[in-house]
């Protein structure tokens, strides 16, 4: 442990920053201290004022009032441009990498070496291949981004975002895509990196990954600081106590499995590397997949929903034997998918959520050529109160939404719909602590009511406590079945441990 | 005040009205019946094939090939009529359906084996244009029907029939947007194709349908183009996709998709006429008439894109104001 009590001026401070909106106050005399060769933690739920704090870090905002530091010395920051400059780097959830371009020209993009019009393709090379060195990874910088798996584009966007020498690193949810292994390595990325004597800002729901990593941590709520680096004791249980503030039931799990099998799976094999998948959900349960992230629960998933054809295999639903030709028809059947990927392959941004809730069964609005629209209003209204979206988001476009009710929404789409069997490809990502309550919630709510939930989630603890039963996923293959009780966490750990020998 | 000023319809209403005001402070005559009646006459073919655009538009399509289609279509039914005898109604059904037709071969093309819209229809804007001038040795064709002109010039209860084929038309297509699940599913499907897929829509299909109305549509304007003149000619409808696009663009539609008004899409089509009617009466040439068009496509879609932080000034500006205006 380094001594606590350094006089040496931190490399970057954050003194009593304030910022407000038109009537709202996003930041609220937020202080805290960066210091080098420290990864430091900021935790909060959506809405928090984490975005505000680092756009201003960023010279995306302009503060209202207090003071940004480096070096002990005021600076002020009125652009992007003006950040890099200042040494401040970001990675965020979205990439910002063009994937068409090389590794390379993705890392000094905007910035390339050379003189006037030509590009010295060779030092480009070259200082690419001495980022890739700081960072202790391998990657060609020859190759297309395109062609590189997501945890790799994640590291480039990192070697990237160090390739001017920054003395702040910011991460914004940078795991959201990677797997176990790959989470382990950006942490040992990150890691080297303070031990360069960099100062890192790392911001992730994942709050045992938090735990992993970081030296100290700071959270806010409600735009204000509530538990500065000094007090809050890394642990998980810490850091949900500080951010919701209250120790509360983590995962509310209800057991409702009844006795009739619902859902029926039968050697499922797809082009999309699903080979051998059979399963039973009975009425009522929550049947978890575990696995990797690249392992093949979400291609089970879409072979359930109708999306990858089957090659081989049988589905049915409460003993009828379906044939899925398209989604449409999985839908017509009862069966729901919550898909990984909110943003691009759930949501309508074009819409409100009462069109997004009722997209997939208009059906219900009475005749096709006569939708009665009051009825909407009244049906999604019903669903707004029972899945708690709160009441400023009702009429608003769903873009305008936070994550937790966004993901409310997409379930709320299939409650509409009246769905049975529940697919639920990681619905708690990216969602804050009490979104993902409600989440679980509803999850409870959906087995009480007699329907089946498939879940699938890279996070353990979350599969672990919600799960009745556990598949394990790999390679497309179901290799194991257990009661949720009889599955240990290093029980998914060593499956994808058993992954990468194999692959 | 701000309510109105978020309204979908403010921005297109409040450019036509500058538009109206200019064309009407620089010319005495633009204000004259007759020319009013003109402008009906002359906005009925634009707006009717504007809705066509809207629909293929809100699937984040494209349609460049109703100028085209209406060349063609103009031929097709001139000699139809005219020389191989088909009864005047039953040439004006065939003729429709036959736009329909040539707008399922767009839709197949770009739905199902998934050519982007843009290339599609490009080709269709050559392609049908070229089969235009294989009918009646590429000559138009003059003095179709003695009854047909009355389609076009007749009045009823004082006014042009033409517009009441509009109002008509543009009453069918907002009730359809409106209050059918056809209508939800185009704007789900141009809004996010991937989720219209996974929550059980028939995208293809609804892509599909869309290029088919356009079809429609553009049959519906042959019908009316070659009423107005009385004849066929490859040469009808050059440039006129520009101009459907254009209404429905100044009406707010997104090109991305998911997002349009056909309300807007009128007072679009009504813009781009009066704008045109106003330097005509001004004796603009026809060149630098192109050019403002241009400028307006611009404009409208660049303050459509800027609403929000207009309208943040606009407010910013209202509150430093003390008291209530």
């Amino acid at each position: 442990m380094p001594d606590q009590t350094k006089s040496a001026v931190p490399v970057w401070e954050v003194r009593n920053l304030t910022k407000r909106f038109a009537g709202i106050v996003a930041n609220d005399s937020v202080s805290l201290v960066l210091e080098r060769g420290k990864i430091h933690g900021l935790l909060g739920e959506n809405g928090c004022g984490k975005s505000t704090l680092i756009k201003m870090l960023m010279g995306v905002f302009r503060p209202s009032g207090g003071e940004i530091l480096r070096d002990g010395k005021p600076v002020t920051i009125p652009g992007p441009m003006a950040a890099r400059a200042a040494g401040v780097a970001a990675v965020f959830q979205e990439f910002s990498l063009v994937p068409t371009l090389t590794v390379a020209e993705n890392i000094w993009l905007g910035n390339l070496p050379g003189r006037r019009t030509r590009v010295d393709w060779q030092a480009m090379r070259d200082s690419a291949t001495e980022v890739m060195s700081r960072l202790s990874v391998s990657i060609d910088p020859e190759a297309i981004v395109a062609d590189l798996s997501v945890a790799d584009q994640q590291l480039v966007e990192i070697a990237k975002a160090i390739a001017t020498d920054a003395s702040m690193l910011i991460l914004d949810e940078p795991t959201t895509a990677l797997g176990l292994e790959e989470i382990h390595e950006l942490h040992r990325v990150l890691r080297g990196l303070a031990a360069q004597n960099k100062a890192v800002l790392y911001i992730s729901h994942r709050l045992d990954e938090v735990e992993e990593l970081v030296d100290c941590v700071t959270v806010l709520k409600d735009g204000r600081v509530v538990s500065t680096a000094a007090e809050t004791e890394v642990s998980v249980e810490a850091f949900v106590a500080a951010m919701i503030g209250e120790v509360s039931n983590h995962y509310p799990k209800t057991v409702n499995t009844r006795e009739d099998v619902l859902l029926e799976a039968h050697g499922l094999r797809t082009a999309n590397r699903v080979r051998d998948v059979s399963f039973t959900v009975r009425a009522g349960e929550v049947f978890g997949l575990g696995g990797v992230l690249g392992s093949g629960r979400t291609e089970i998933a879409r072979a359930l929903f109708g999306v990858d054809p089957l090659l081989a295999g049988t589905i049915s639903v409460a003993g009828e034997a379906l044939r899925l030709r398209s989604p449409a028809d999985a839908v017509a059947a009862g069966i729901a998918l919550v898909p990984e990927n909110r943003k691009s392959d759930g949501l309508f941004f074009n819409f409100q959520g009462q069109q997004n809730m009722s997209v997939a069964a208009l059906s219900r609005l009475g005749s096709p050529l006569a939708m009665r629209l009051r009825e909407e209003t009244r049906l999604t209204h019903d669903l707004y109160d029972r899945l708690e979206v709160s009441a400023s988001a009702k009429d608003r476009l769903v873009g305008l939404l936070s994550g937790g009710n966004q993901q409310k929404i997409v379930i709320g789409r299939w409650l509409f719909a009246g769905a049975r069997v529940f697919l639920l490809d990681e619905p708690t990502q990216g969602i804050d602590v009490g979104a993902r309550t409600a989440v679980y919630n509803l999850i409870n709510e959906l087995t009480a009511a007699g329907h089946a939930v498939v879940l699938i989630s890279s996070d353990d603890n979350e599969l672990l406590a919600m799960s009745d039963r556990i598949g394990i996923v790999s390679h497309g293959r179901l290799v194991d079945i257990r009661a949720a009780a009889d599955v240990k966490k290093s029980d998914l750990v060593r499956a994808s441990s058993s992954q990468e020998a194999a692959a | 005040m701000t309510a109105l000023l978020r309204s979908p319809v403010i921005a297109p209403l409040a450019a036509l009205l500058i538009v109206t005001a200019i064309a009407a402070l620089t010319t005495p005559r633009f204000l004259d019946a007759g020319n009013l009646s003109n402008l009906a006459l002359q906005v009925s073919i634009v707006a009717i094939v504007a809705i066509g655009s809207t629909f293929v538009i809100l699937i984040a399509g494209i349609d460049l090939s109703p100028g085209s289609a209406i060349a063609l279509l103009t031929m097709i039914f001139a000699v139809s009529v005219k020389f191989q005898g088909v009864p005047l109604p039953l040439a004006i059904l065939l003729t429709i359906a036959l736009g329909a037709g040539l707008g399922a071969f767009n839709g197949f093309l770009t739905a199902y084996l998934r050519i982007p819209a843009f290339i599609t229809t490009l080709a269709a804007l050559s392609a049908f244009r070229g089969m235009a001038f294989l009918f009646n040795n590429g000559s138009p064709v003059f003095s179709v029907h003695d009854a047909l002109e009355g389609i076009f010039y007749g009045t009823f209860l004082g006014l042009p029939l033409p517009l009441y084929y509009l109002v008509l038309l543009y009453a069918v297509a907002w009730y359809v947007l409106r209050y059918t699940a056809f209508g939800r599913a185009l704007y789900a499907v141009g809004g996010n194709p991937n989720a219209a897929d996974l929550s059980g829509l028939k995208v293809r299909r609804i892509q599909f349908y869309a290029f088919v109305i356009a079809g429609a549509m553009a049959g519906i304007g042959a019908v009316l183009m070659a009423a107005r003149l009385n004849s066929g000619s490859p040469n009808y409808g050059v440039g006129l996709e520009l101009s459907a696009i254009a209404a429905a663009v100044i009406g707010g539609a997104s090109l991305a998709g998911g997002r349009g008004n056909i309300i807007n899409t009128v007072i679009g089509a009504l813009t781009i006429v009066i704008v045109q009617n106003g330097l005509n009466l001004n004796a603009v040439p026809t060149s630098v008439q192109t050019i403002v068009i241009g400028a307006i496509i611009v404009t409208a879609v660049g303050l459509d894109m800027w609403r929000n932080e207009i309208g943040g000034v606009l407010r910013g500006l209202a509150a430093t104001r003390p008291g209530k205006s």
